[in-house]
């Protein structure tokens, strides 16, 4: 299979808001990026997932407020600055999950919190599921767990025809509109920072040309929307898994985000045993890494007190 | 801008060159659009020929490789040399092509709605957004 294998050099001005050591693992006979930055000794291992049109970048400014902690982001790949096939087949769910679950594991780390938002839900939450004994907790954020995950997936204008066979080609591949528009779109407090500037910079890195963004566009093709598309299964048995799960969870949730609204944050705190009433961001969108770092910092450190987990 | 069905021989007369500019590689995503595609490639001996409102020509064809079979469908812009085209004329032209093609495969899908998700999206050749 082809592979988008571009070296990606990251710009001082990047650079100067993501000073962290780029690492790199072998997963699938792909190159994998990701970050594993503060306190390696006995503290808990926080691993921070993130979605569309993102990557470890997006957790920049929460992984400094958390260096008590040792805070592992991935990219996925297709995603970041990990390898990138250039087959949009080979970016499903299920892949995406296998993927996770094999930096896992050859990370060896163990009762991790997870931290997930975006398709950080799905995969994360996938994870979860498959391994309850390895997760410690949860820190879930805009996202979602089932086949209908909004009123705004159904709608044709504009999320159906966004990634609509050649309208999306274009949207995605062409103009790369989710990076340049829909980050400004889907932020609040801090949506100044995605009209230019480093922040944009950041995010517009890994994603140069036609043929690095074809993940970007499999993954609203990976939301299902009725019985026997892609993933109506297996969502359809994530959301019947939720009410299994044991595992203390929190919900921190952009109140301002059309894409999962707050409604989805109070479906998850139905759904999971243990799970706290969801945390409001009043001034807070679907990224809300970008519009709420500190409170994330806070949420994640409250949770690892909450399972027992001691930061130093 | 509308874009206008051209003959096989009007596209050779652009010129000899191709260049990829848009691939899809999922034209079944919704089906309605994989089955209006393909039977308009099939009514035109295997591809769709077209001109866009820049005056620039287009093959739209199947686009395969040795080792994967089927890579999906490409639009290719025909040229006289090996030297690059405007991307603006390009990005204008392929809107237009969009803009036919939803309104051709009809149902749930429209011009009126692609516009809004360019104007949300900024995309070139969509209207400014209110």
């Amino acid at each position: 299979m082809k592979v988008d294998k571009q070296e990606i050099q990251i710009p001082n001005a990047v650079r100067e808001i993501y000073p962290f050591e780029s690492r790199w693992m072998d997963v699938q006979g792909y190159r994998m990026h990701y970050l594993d930055e503060g306190e390696r000794s006995g503290a808990p291992t926080v691993v921070l997932l993130h979605g569309n049109p993102t990557w470890s970048f997006l957790y920049r400014e929460v992984i400094p407020l958390i260096r008590s902690c040792r805070a592992v982001a991935p990219d996925y790949l297709g995603m970041g600055l990990s390898d990138k096939p250039a087959d949009e087949r080979f970016y499903t769910l299920e892949n995406h999950t296998r993927v996770i679950t094999e930096f896992i594991e050859r990370l060896g780390i163990r009762n991790i919190i997870l931290v997930v938002q975006d398709w950080g839900g799905p995969i994360g939450l996938g994870y979860a599921q498959a391994h309850p004994g390895n997760v410690a907790g949860i820190l879930i954020m805009n996202t979602w767990a089932w086949p209908d995950p909004s009123d705004f997936h159904d709608a044709v204008a504009p999320w159906r025809m966004l990634h609509a066979p050649f309208a999306g080609a274009n949207f995605f591949l062409r103009q790369n509109v989710l990076v340049e528009r829909g980050l400004y779109l889907a932020t609040f407090r801090s949506r100044h920072r995605l009209k230019g500037g480093p922040v944009l910079e950041g995010y517009r890195l890994p994603f140069p040309s036609v043929e690095s963004r074809i993940a970007m566009l499999a993954f609203p093709r990976n939301i299902p929307r009725r019985d026997g598309d892609l993933n109506w299964e297996r969502m359809r048995q994530m959301e019947k898994g939720l009410s299994r799960l044991t595992l203390p969870c929190s919900l921190l949730w952009g109140e301002k985000d059309i894409v999962f609204p707050p409604s989805n944050a109070h479906r998850f705190q139905k759904l999971i045993p243990d799970c706290s009433a969801p945390r409001m961001i009043h001034d807070g969108a679907h990224f809300i890494q970008e519009d709420a770092p500190e409170e994330i910092a806070e949420e994640i450190l409250k949770l690892c007190a909450r399972t027992g987990q001691r930061s130093n | 801008m509308d874009i206008e069905l051209i003959s096989l021989e009007e596209a050779e007369a652009a010129g000899k060159f191709e260049e990829l500019v848009l691939l899809e590689q999922s034209p079944g995503f919704y089906p309605e659009f994989e089955v209006f595609i393909r039977k308009e490639m099939d009514v035109r001996a295997g591809q769709l020929l077209f001109r866009g409102p820049s005056g620039l020509a287009y093959s739209v064809s199947p686009v395969k490789d040795n080792s994967r079979g089927l890579q999906g469908i490409g639009i290719n812009v025909r040229k006289n040399s090996d030297s690059p085209v405007d991307p603006t004329k390009i990005d204008l032209d392929l809107w237009s092509f969009i803009e036919w093609l939803v309104d051709q495969v009809g149902g749930e899908w429209s011009k009126e709605a692609l516009r809004k998700t360019g104007a949300i999206y900024k995309a070139p050749g969509a209207p400014e957004r209110d």
